[in-house]
């Protein structure tokens, strides 16, 4: 999922800085099971801002709005008339969410209540940690189901390096060393001899090193388009 | 200046209540600053509570819970101390006394130390300068 963190509460405020119709908009997926951006944080963003308009009389005026999905368009135009009512949008969903509300409202300010972080993994109550960068060309069954490219800090193919030391990594010593993780994943599914095997370079122009990435599935086309999948403009 | 101050306690109605019951029937009072919600559990508080709670012209909010041992609900204390250290980052964020926020974990036999938890957290308070939400409360 889509891990995110939410910004400062004095930096979200400076942001609404001469605003006075505030929307707060978050999101019921990814953000909501990370707890950043789902209901009861929108409730507690708000609640924070509102403290802060009290005090120094801002006269912010907070709605607040939680969606099921923020980066599909469907969800968002449920929430029409209160995108159309506020002066500002705070979106606590991931980029996905607030950039498709921003493309959605051209006319309208929207500002990040969050940062989205990585894509991750719950690994327990509180703790989310990275384990995909989205590069655009999964191996990882040849490395025992653990990714290189986004658990090793150097995305090594071939590791691990001369700085794992005790099985943590050198960049930061409360991480394991993905390529220790792959050796011992390997060894207890007796394919070890996978160790020596040499892992081509990788191609990085089918991650976002290659520039924005686009998929167009025609099988999946509604609307006409032309052959470059350009995008339809209601 | 303790008589003006407003405190809101959410408290655990096992434990935490016995406790504040235990000291009354005891002889002792709670001081009439402080107004009392009871819940079946503090993991039932949320942030958002104690930030309303604020709002609404509180001085100060005060979770008091069970022994995190003790909990009926298994986690009920500790999600809510999680919580109150939460929104005490955000008021300190903010510019908001972080102070003005509290957790208290008591066991039921324990009336005396609640009592003079409360004290000391309503000493403290009215030692702080007059929340900017004061009077919020009709």
């Amino acid at each position: 999922m889509i891990i995110g963190e939410r910004k400062k509460v004095s930096e979200i405020a400076e942001m609404l800085a001469g605003k006075k119709k505030i929307l707060v908009s978050g999101c019921r997926t990814c953000v909501a099971i990370c707890m950043a951006g789902g209901e009861k944080e929108v409730s507690e963003l708000s609640s924070a801002l509102m403290l802060i308009s009290d005090r120094d009389g801002l006269g912010w005026k907070m709605e607040e709005n939680v969606v099921e999905r923020q980066c599909e368009k469907e969800w968002v135009r449920e929430i029409d008339d209160k995108i159309r009512n506020a002066d500002a949008i705070v979106s606590l969903a991931c980029g996905l969410g607030a950039q498709t509300v921003a493309d959605m409202y051209p006319e309208k300010e929207v500002y990040p209540g969050l940062n989205t972080t990585f894509l991750g993994v719950p690994e327990e109550q509180g703790v989310w940690s990275e384990k995909c960068l989205a590069c655009g060309e999964c191996i990882i069954h040849t490395t025992g189901g653990i990714c290189p490219v986004s658990r090793c800090a150097k995305s090594m193919r071939n590791g691990p390096c001369g700085g794992s030391s005790n099985g943590k990594c050198e960049v930061d010593p409360d991480t394991d060393c993905a390529w220790v993780a792959i050796y011992d994943r390997l060894k207890l599914q007796g394919r070890l001899d996978m160790m020596t095997d040499v892992i081509e370079p990788k191609d990085w122009s089918k991650s976002h090193s290659g520039g924005r990435r686009k998929i167009v599935r025609k099988d999946l086309l509604i609307q006409p388009t032309d052959s470059s999948g350009k995008e339809v403009v209601e | 200046m303790s008589s003006k101050l407003k405190i809101l306690a959410y408290v655990c109605e096992n434990h935490a209540v016995s406790a504040i019951r235990a000291a009354c029937s005891s002889g002792e009072s709670l001081p009439d600053s402080i107004q009392i919600v009871e819940l079946p559990c503090t993991g039932r508080v949320e942030t958002v509570h104690l930030l309303e709670a604020i709002r609404g012209g509180a001085d100060g909010v005060v979770v008091i819970g069970c022994l995190e041992e003790n909990c009926y609900h298994d986690a009920g204390p500790k999600l809510a101390r999680g919580r109150v250290e939460r929104i005490k980052e955000v008021l300190q964020d903010i510019s908001i006394e972080p102070e003005r926020v509290e957790m208290i974990n008591v066991a039921s036999v324990s009336g005396a130390r609640i009592m003079l938890r409360l004290r000391e957290f309503e000493k403290k308070l009215a030692e702080m300068p007059a929340s900017p939400f004061k009077g919020a409360i009709k």
